[in-house]
């Protein structure tokens, strides 16, 4: 049976969507350039507006001067017949940037220092989205504080294969060049309603970065309890920025960092395992305990759901999963 | 109009006390944890609050179709009486863990077993 296809008006163009997939996945369908990273209403960046109303799931994440414009996520909005859907407003979103310093660090990371044009309100530990000279858009969370480093926005960024805005940050973007970000975005931050509250952050690859940020800002506040850091890798040279972590434990009795690594490490101090398991055995009671999980999305699930088992408080656990960008596939 | 379960064991605070205590009995029973395990925890912990505010009268907007429903994906995965029975166990447990009287468990645990046929397919 042909499937009962439904119209909708993308910029004022008549477009066939399939009513069971997303309004993204049929604007692709259609070959319409639209920008997405994550399809898992996780990233923000592909937002679009409308004046018809959408599902309560397909604005959540958004700030209310978006939502208040019409933004809504179309990876998580499914098309109505006769919808009206508006491209997003790139200066609604997009401010400029200029780059600082970058500093190259082991495994292929580089620490990358952005000076926003204009006044950028942000908790660390939120993400902020980059977007290079084509167009493309991903996310990266913030390291850097208010306090550390004025209106300096810290992120760390990992070169891979596939990664054509990280690859670019990584290679091709030089000091005072213009880098347009948006945001911030999510949840995952470090709240001062209990400072004497155990904090356990545990993350892999730059997961490291806001969890760097959540601490920095813990400090700031005069945090009291306890933090444990974990910052695991796959190998040895993944740990990045041991010296800064070292110096901060030295610096305040209630900081713990431990490293570890999935290959078997010469470094005594670098413990061998996935880094949550090996926080999870360290802590086998998280009753009161604050989480902050991110990294591998993988990783942050089975954590959530062990350190919730273990009596963390379902409220008390935050996660930012670095969802990566569906591979295109063409069937 | 005599007080429900929900106000006499105070409202939406004790909803949200009973939530993760609940979750978290269902989640660690192998019996059962198929049908709660998820990759959105915060979703499923929506759904398990709107489930004990119904169970304790509260204010809620299930039908019975709804319920049934919402259900049926479960039946088809084998969702059977004995994952019923285990659920409202945990029910149980939990609102006595939480000191709750008696009479008002029995008054939750009947309107749970009210959605017996609902749930189950039946």
């Amino acid at each position: 049976m042909e499937k009962q296809l439904v119209t909708i008006y993308f910029d004022g163009s008549p477009l066939s969507c399939d009513p069971s997939k997303s309004i993204l996945d049929n604007l692709l369908d259609n070959n319409v350039k639209a920008t997405f990273s994550c399809k898992k209403g996780t990233c923000l960046t592909c937002v679009l507006r409308t004046s018809h109303d959408v599902p309560k799931k397909s604005q959540d994440a958004l700030k209310p001067a978006l939502i208040e414009q019409g933004y809504f996520l179309s990876c998580q909005t499914m098309p109505i017949e006769g919808m009206e859907i508006l491209p997003s407003e790139q200066n609604d979103l997009f401010i400029k940037t200029t780059v600082k310093e970058i500093k190259q660090l082991s495994g292929h990371v580089a620490q990358i220092f952005l000076t926003p044009s204009e006044n950028f309100n942000y908790r660390p530990g939120q993400f902020l989205n980059i977007k290079n000279p084509d167009g493309e858009v991903r996310s990266y969370s913030i390291a850097s504080t208010k306090v550390q480093a004025n209106d300096t926005l810290e992120i760390h960024v990992k070169k891979h294969q596939f990664g054509k805005v990280s690859n670019w940050l990584g290679d091709e973007v030089k000091i005072n060049d213009e880098v347009e970000i948006s945001g911030p975005n999510g949840d995952c931050f470090y709240i001062n309603d209990q400072p004497e509250q155990p904090l356990l952050l545990i993350g892999t690859g730059t997961g490291l970065a806001p969890l760097l940020g959540i601490m920095r800002q813990a400090l700031s506040q005069n945090h009291t309890g306890d933090i444990k850091l974990y910052h695991g890798a796959v190998e040895d040279d993944g740990l990045y920025l041991t010296d800064e972590l070292k110096k901060l434990s030295d610096k305040y009795s209630n900081v713990e960092i431990h490293l570890g690594t999935l290959k078997q490490s010469d470094n005594k101090d670098i413990v061998c395992g996935s880094i949550n398991d090996i926080a999870l055995a360290n802590h086998a009671e998280l009753k009161g305990w604050k989480i902050y999980l991110c990294g591998d999305p993988q990783m942050v699930q089975t954590t959530k759901q062990k350190a919730f088992l273990s009596g963390a408080n379902l409220a008390d656990i935050f996660s930012d999963p670095f969802e990566m960008k569906t591979p295109v596939t063409l069937d | 109009m005599s007080d429900t379960v929900f106000d006499k064991i105070g409202g939406e605070g004790a909803v949200n006390a009973a939530v993760d205590i609940f979750y978290r009995k269902v989640l660690s029973d192998s019996s059962i944890s198929q049908f709660f395990e998820t990759t959105d925890m915060d979703a499923q912990r929506v759904k398990q609050k709107a489930f004990l505010t119904m169970a304790f009268g509260g204010p809620n907007n299930y039908s019975g179709q709804e319920m049934r429903n919402a259900h049926a994906p479960l039946v088809a995965k084998g969702l059977n009486e004995s994952h019923f029975s285990a659920v409202a166990g945990h029910l149980q447990d939990t609102l006595e863990e939480l000191k709750v009287p008696s009479e008002l468990i029995n008054e939750a645990m009947a309107i749970a077993a009210s959605t017996h046929d609902d749930v189950l397919g039946l």
